[in-house]
């Protein structure tokens, strides 16, 4: 996990990091690996979903944890907001055609400990390193790529 | 499957000299904090409520909603019985109740269900003695149970709307989807047509459905911190059902003889999904059960140091603190050390009548170093139902738990008070605890 916090830390303040990933000016990260993974990663910092038709915490195929790096245009500040993002079972089956007006499913999703009350549950930057430092095993973790 | 099936005899191989080789338990047990539902109680909502969702007479039960049954008295008494033996074996009760007494601490909620039940318990435990059960007086909120009632924690409730939406992808109606076969099950039970009857028969003029009212998540009220729209009108409809069953009420009295123990239990999924959402969300579970975490762990800081600590329950040379609440309270606790457990016949996480949390305040014999070894008690559903006479022979059921980020991988999954304390310090928020009684 500090695989993606430390790149979305690069991201923010432009300076190369170790044990990030890609490099400062990455403006999209795409990491693809299996249910188990992304159940692991929503499971340590507590992140819950439920989508129409799934049951809650499903993993879907194709289906991702969506970090947002945000950044606030008035105050400069750099916010956080995840989501699961997935197609529904109907749009697998149909191959459905994914556009603005007929988008895969979402669920904005509340982080504990970070989230703030608003609807899209943002959480600062900051915030959200105090948190990950909190949940992170540092024994269980290195600053390779 | 060729790899996963050579990996578990390599596992095994591994285990079986690691299990052989695991000390004898050499401590022994110097306090005991029991954190318990209480027992058998009439339906909470009056019948002319709950008729209305359903096609025949909800039964009538021999009290008035929301009270401790005679039935659930026994129950208690012989739950209490049980511990007797337990913690007289463990040399923590010596058979003289009178002697015993002054080392003990009772504490019920404020309902009469709760104050009940402690005094059921203690009759059971201590027959021999009159044991005093403390409890703030009913119109009043209890630190302990209703920090936020008492006002020693503040809920915000916009942000508990969001915390529980956030789980949900801010669409609590998809739920319905999910459990839709417990909501078929409970709607079948309460208008009486066969499970599974396809298509389902329509709802009787004058009843109303409650597997179709919108759930949504809106501001709670006093107990309740957030409101779950339909899903709580179903969880009422269908919380009578395992009360029915417990009570011993005839097999026909039973979700109107549709529902065997297995029934029972899986419309309790509704209830164990409701009380995950309200008290299980981590927001939730910190403004609501940190003042009651605190008070544990300083009660068994107390007991280990013998010295009298601020906000810790009874006095330092109290062996048994038992404390009665209700299933919010007891999941609330769990939920705020990620605690979790399953017993036979019963759903996870449920928080079964009688059932209780236990944590064991442990000094090893040759280290004297304190531990702490956590389970959840329970009458299973046909030990209540039979009122079966429990013994250290035929227990009750018993699930040990694993405090995540303290215990460690001995079977009894023991956690050293130490490490304890760190636990809790980071789960609990200092801001909903206070250090009085």
């Amino acid at each position: 996990m500090w695989d993606v916090v430390r790149a979305v830390l690069q991201a923010a303040t432009g300076n190369a990091m170790t044990g990030a990933l890609g490099n400062p000016s990455t403006k999209v990260i795409v990491l693809t690996a299996s249910n188990t993974n992304l159940t692991g990663l929503a499971g340590l910092f507590h992140l819950d979903w439920i989508l129409p038709g799934y049951q809650a915490g499903v993993c879907a195929p194709g289906g991702a944890l969506v970090f947002e790096l945000r950044q606030s245009q008035s105050t400069g500040e750099y916010i956080v907001r995840a989501s699961y993002v997935t197609q529904t079972m109907d749009q697998l089956r149909n191959r459905t055609v994914l556009t603005l007006d007929a988008p895969p499913a979402i669920a904005p999703v509340f982080i504990p400990g970070c989230s703030i009350r608003n609807a899209t549950f943002d959480c600062t930057l900051a915030d959200f390193v105090a948190l990950a430092k909190r949940v992170i095993d540092p024994q269980s973790a290195d600053r390779a790529n | 499957m060729k790899t996963l099936l050579l990996r578990s005899v390599t596992l095994a191989l591994y285990c079986a000299p690691f299990l052989a080789a695991q000390p004898a338990d050499d401590t022994k047990l110097r306090q005991v904090i029991v954190f318990g539902r209480h027992s058998v109680r009439s339906p909470v909502a009056p019948n002319s409520y709950l008729n209305g969702f359903s096609a025949r007479p909800f039964p009538v039960f021999s009290v008035a909603p929301g009270i401790l049954t005679d039935n659930g008295a026994r129950l208690e008494t012989i739950l209490g019985g049980y511990y007797r033996l337990w913690l007289t074996k463990e040399g923590l009760l010596t058979g003289n109740d009178s002697a015993d007494a002054p080392f003990t601490y009772f504490r019920a909620n404020v309902l009469e269900r709760t104050r009940a039940t402690a005094q059921a318990f203690a009759a059971g435990m201590l027959p021999g003695a009159a044991v005093n059960v403390n409890s703030y007086p009913a119109q009043d909120s209890d630190p302990l149970f209703d920090p936020v009632g008492a006002g020693v924690a503040r809920l915000d409730q916009r942000k508990a709307i969001a915390a529980v939406k956030g789980r949900l992808g801010g669409n609590p109606q998809s739920l319905a989807t999910a459990y839709a076969s417990e909501f078929a099950l409970t709607r079948s039970v309460l208008l009486g047509y066969p499970a599974g009857q396809t298509p389902p028969p329509g709802t009787p003029a004058g009843t109303a459905d409650v597997t179709t009212i919108p759930i949504d998540v809106t501001a709670g009220g006093p107990g309740t911190p957030v409101h779950l729209g339909g899903l709580e009108t179903v969880l009422v409809a269908s919380d009578p059902f395992v009360m029915q069953y417990a009570e011993g009420m005839p097999a026909s009295e039973v979700g109107w003889g549709q529902l065997t123990a297995g029934g029972v239990s899986q419309t309790s999924r509704i209830i164990t999904l409701a009380f995950d959402l309200d008290y299980r969300t981590p927001y939730l579970a910190g403004v609501q059960s940190s003042n009651l975490a605190s008070h544990v762990v300083r009660s068994m800081v107390q007991a280990a140091t013998g010295s009298t600590m601020t906000g810790a329950l009874g006095n330092p040379s109290a062996k048994v603190i038992v404390l009665i609440a209700s299933d919010v309270n007891v999941t609330g606790l769990a939920g705020l050390f990620h605690i979790d457990w399953l017993l036979p016949g019963y759903q996870a996480d449920y928080c079964a009548p009688g059932g209780a949390l236990v944590f064991e305040l442990r000094q090893s014999q040759s280290t004297g170093e304190y531990i702490v070894r956590a389970s959840y008690i329970a009458q299973t559903l046909d030990q209540l139902r039979n009122r079966t006479v429990l013994t250290i022979n035929t227990p009750p059921a018993s699930a040990p738990v694993f405090i995540p980020g303290c215990s460690f991988r001995n079977a009894t999954f023991d956690c050293a008070l130490a490490d304890f304390v760190t636990s809790a310090k980071r789960v609990i928020d200092p801001r909903s605890a206070d250090l009085m009684n």
